[in-house]
């Protein structure tokens, strides 16, 4: 079930509505219940997927409390057991191309081979969730006993298909206390699935008409369309995701149920490493603590540590897409990063630059060059493969055609209309970013008089109803 | 303590102590957000419901663009013993004297006259016709006309092979009128209703004017745009119709969402009047079109529409003739003959069936080239014509229908029994 879909806003007011009604023992069995007819709805036959692993990492969860003192081995059992699954489904086409075209490089026969898996949706966030449960359970957490509430963290359906990706020992005892009904909440809860709805309606899907244009065809695109394209790429998987993870907040704040955050503002971080603690936070956390630090983090080698980082978010890259051009879009990241720490120690004993680097000014310019430098990396992203990628940025950094011949695609009238929006979109967009970025501590929303905010709501409700597309696009993030 | 959402929203903090708990009243309760905000789009729809065409008023297209709402509100108002449904041909029969309201008129003055004669009783009669009009709307709107105490005795429906292939407008909710006359229909319609697309939206329609206009914003918003990224360079100007029925890039001349049918008329007036050969080609070519490609899932929908309204004629005691109409000869000859036998014989053997009175006027030799402004409508000669020689075939061949009219419309006099 999409959340940008009838069904979904059929399906929500009526499991709220239950929700709030019913005994508040029935609780964890309503919202199973519900999880579990959102995830049917895609597919019926994959719930015997998210069933068998819950099942699999239940008893796992169990038999490594109980040997954990003795043995690792019921770990890395359960490890590979979700990383196979894992892997089979979302990966193994891609092992065995790479692996035929090492042997076409080397000349070797090979017959064809393909698997004609279809991605289930969510695999990648509650295998990413089962991962977790098993290994803070052997570090020494509790096991969760009910069966329902484990199944309910796994399968909750607002954070089931693209998270944010949860921790059980946040999520499992809001399902055990069982809140009272709160207006505040639900009322946030409310206008965060509104928003939400809204970016990926209003914004994304509308960004990405223009964006599909030129990478669709990016030989017809001058220079300035392939760097607008890709401002407009970033700010459209921004406004995809950040919107999707709005509508699953405030789904659950409804229920008042809280999740992880996952997006503070992104575009307004000033490194690249603060950008990643802004940005998919639940995720770049997850990555942080069973991959980066298991592999060692920064607490060795300056060189293992930069190895660590680079297997860390070339891996990142990885779970994005089962794709080159995703792991060099991840090895980009590993690379700013690195680029990153060194400017660090370069400028730290040089007073006046020091010095500069705390002012307002240096802010922005850095802000401006994390920005370029995240937006480029996009370009491994969206395009097709490497060599798509390098191509378009060639033609974006050469001066050959900063004056095209042709009228940039975003200034042409046989398009979308969108397409000559786009710049008036992307400078609203960064408006509303500053904006943000000085609101955000301010609790802004929250003063906000009630009728403002029912008004602004009715607004947006208005302005979806009148500008829905006719095709509405799945998220982004429902691929990986 | 946990943190949520994005900072558009404001950071929040939600706590997992007693705040949560927090007692609330109902005045709490009815000044919430949903609550106040479901106020807000109330008024709203309630603004929309009071019949004003707004949008229309700003010669934008709109959901109503056939102005299909005031003739219902005429119909339900008239109780006419006729309804005339189909197409911008069967349309042109509203046309006066001087050629006008032929595509934004309601009553065909010469046809009720003649009626008139042949019944010795005052009929009236509506036109429920519209541009474009496909089968599935001529459907919606017959149920919508009928949706009454009174219903009209006879429906006149003017059939042409266009409505039932034209496939751009395959889909229920892609035709001009679905959305207008959606509330209009009752909920009896919904088995009837083909695809699931049709369906929801028909519901969305039916209940909410501000979905039923989600068009007209969405036109009012193209047009804003179109006209502001103008003064951008923009490598040509956005697609607008010139004087002579061009669709070109220029910055002068109607963009679609402009073409209101007032414009229309009045554009291909002047048209006939300065270039009559420019204004027959358009239309050539404009039938040409609908010709091409055609799906065999747009003649099921149609035949699926077709049959939907026979039974509703049968259930509501309606008299339906269905009337196919001609094109100029010379606008026939881009009909490809095949497809036009095949659509006569299948009208024929559902009249021969007994669902319809049926009259077959395509290609009748009485009716020139000159009868018509531009190939496809008639002028007022061809007109007179039409109406002649299909109230003379009334009589001739269903003088039942003629009776049905007027008994229908004696029983209306004042001082009849009811």
């Amino acid at each position: 079930m999409l959340f940008n879909s009838f069904q979904y806003m059929a399906f929500l007011p009526v499991v709220v509505l239950l929700y709030w009604s019913v005994p508040k023992k029935l609780r964890p069995f309503l919202l199973l219940l519900a999880s579990y007819v959102f995830y049917a709805a895609w597919k019926p036959i994959y719930l015997v997927l998210i069933v068998g692993m819950t099942l699999l990492n239940y008893a796992f969860g169990f038999l490594i409390a109980w040997t954990r003192d003795k043995t690792k081995l019921l770990l890395i059992a359960a490890v590979i057991s979700n990383l196979l699954i894992l892997g089979y489904f979302k990966y193994a086409n891609f092992v065995v191309q790479s692996f035929f075209r090492i042997l076409n490089i080397a000349h070797l026969p090979h017959g064809d081979l393909r698997f004609d898996v279809i991605l289930p949706l969510g695999i990648s966030f509650f295998t990413f969730e089962f991962l977790h449960y098993v290994i803070e359970v052997y570090k020494g957490g509790e096991v969760v006993k009910d069966p329902i509430k484990f199944a309910v963290f796994a399968g909750y359906f607002p954070t089931q298909i693209a998270g944010p990706i949860k921790r059980y020992s946040e999520f499992i005892p809001q399902i055990t206390h069982n809140n009272k009904f709160d207006i505040n909440q639900f009322e946030k809860g409310f206008v965060m699935v509104l928003h939400g709805l809204a970016k990926k309606v209003l914004l994304a899907d509308n960004l990405a008409s223009y964006v599909n244009m030129v990478y669709g065809a990016p030989a017809a695109a001058t220079t300035a369309d392939l760097w607008m394209a890709t401002y407009a790429f970033a700010f459209q998987v921004y406004c995809d995701f950040s919107g999707y993870t709005d509508i699953a907040i405030g789904s659950s704040l409804m229920m008042g149920i809280t999740v992880p955050p996952n997006f503070n503002v992104p575009y307004m971080s000033s490194s690249i490493r603060e950008l990643w603690h802004r940005q998919h936070i639940s995720l770049s956390q997850w990555f942080r603590d069973y991959v980066y630090f298991s592999l060692g983090g920064s607490r060795c080698s300056k060189l293992r540590s930069y190895f660590n980082l680079m297997v860390t978010t070339s891996l990142a890259g990885l779970w994005h897409g089962a794709a080159w051009h995703h792991v060099m879009w991840g090895f980009f990241q590993g690379g700013s990063l690195l680029v990153h720490r060194e400017w660090i120690n370069f400028y730290q004993d040089k007073k006046a630059l020091n010095d500069f680097i705390k002012t307002g000014w240096w802010k922005v310019i850095a802000i401006f060059i994390t920005f370029q430098a995240f937006s480029i990396s996009y370009v491994f992203f969206r395009a097709n493969t490497n060599s798509q990628a390098l191509s378009m940025l060639g033609r974006m950094f050469s001066g050959a055609e900063t004056h095209p011949h042709a009228c940039p695609l975003f200034l042409s009238s046989k398009g979308p209309l969108v397409a000559p929006m786009v710049p008036f979109i992307l400078a609203a967009l960064v408006i509303a970013h500053i904006i943000s970025e000085f609101l955000r501590d301010k609790s802004f929303w929250v003063k906000t008089p009630r009728p403002l905010q029912a008004l602004y709501c009715a607004f947006l409700i208005f302005m979806m109803l009148s500008l829905w597309p006719e095709t509405s696009s799945r998220f982004i993030y429902f691929q990986f | 303590m946990l943190s949520y959402g994005d900072a558009y929203l404001g950071q929040g903090e939600v706590t997992s102590d007693n705040k949560s708990e927090q007692k609330f009243g109902l005045i709490r309760l009815l000044t919430s957000v949903p609550v106040l905000m479901l106020l807000i789009l109330l008024t709203l729809e309630i603004w929309l419901r009071q019949g004003h065409n707004h949008v229309d008023a700003l010669n934008i297209r709109s959901a109503d663009l056939w102005g299909c709402v005031d003739r219902l509100a005429l119909v339900k108002k008239v109780r006419p013993q006729a309804v005339l449904i189909g197409s911008s041909l069967i349309m042109s029969l509203d046309q006066t004297e001087e050629g006008k309201n032929y595509l934004t008129g309601y009553d065909p003055v010469y046809l009720r006259s003649l009626l008139d004669k042949a019944t010795g009783k005052k009929i009236s009669c509506i036109t429920l016709a519209s541009g474009a009009q496909m089968v599935s709307e001529s459907y919606f709107l017959a149920q919508a006309a009928s949706a009454t105490s009174h219903p009209p005795g006879v429906i006149i429906y003017g059939a042409a092979l266009r409505d039932f292939v034209q496939d751009q407008l395959a889909g229920e909710w892609k035709t001009d009128t679905f959305n207008s006359v959606a509330p209009y229909v009752p909920l009896t319609a919904v088995p009837d209703i083909y695809s699931e697309g049709g369906l929801i939206r028909f519901f969305g329609s039916h209940f909410c004017y501000l979905y039923r206009d989600r068009d007209d914003f969405k036109n009012l918003f193209a047009f804003w745009a179109k006209e502001a990224l103008e003064h951008l360079p923009l490598d040509q100007p956005f697609m607008r119709l010139d004087a002579d029925c061009y669709w070109k890039p220029i910055k002068s001349g109607y963009l679609m969402e402009e073409w209101v049918a007032r414009r229309q008329e009045t554009v291909l007036e002047n048209l006939r009047i300065k270039n009559p050969a420019r204004l027959r080609d358009y239309f050539k070519r404009f039938q040409s079109m609908f010709y091409r490609l055609q799906n065999k899932e747009t003649s099921e929908l149609s035949d699926h529409y077709f049959k939907a309204l026979q039974r509703l004629c049968k259930r509501k005691n309606i008299m339906l003739v269905v009337v196919n109409m001609p094109l100029s000869p010379d606008t026939a000859t881009i009909v490809p003959p095949v497809p036009m036998q095949i659509f006569r014989d299948y009208l024929k053997a559902g009249g021969d069936n007994g669902g319809y009175y049926f009259i077959d006027l395509w290609a009748d030799p009485r009716l020139s080239d000159a009868d018509y402004k531009d190939g496809v409508h008639f002028k007022m000669s061809g007109l007179t014509k039409f109406t002649e020689i299909f109230v003379q075939l009334l009589q001739k061949r269903y003088p039942a229908v003629l009776k049905r009219m007027a008994d229908q419309s004696a029983a209306e006099q004042p001082g009849a029994s009811k």
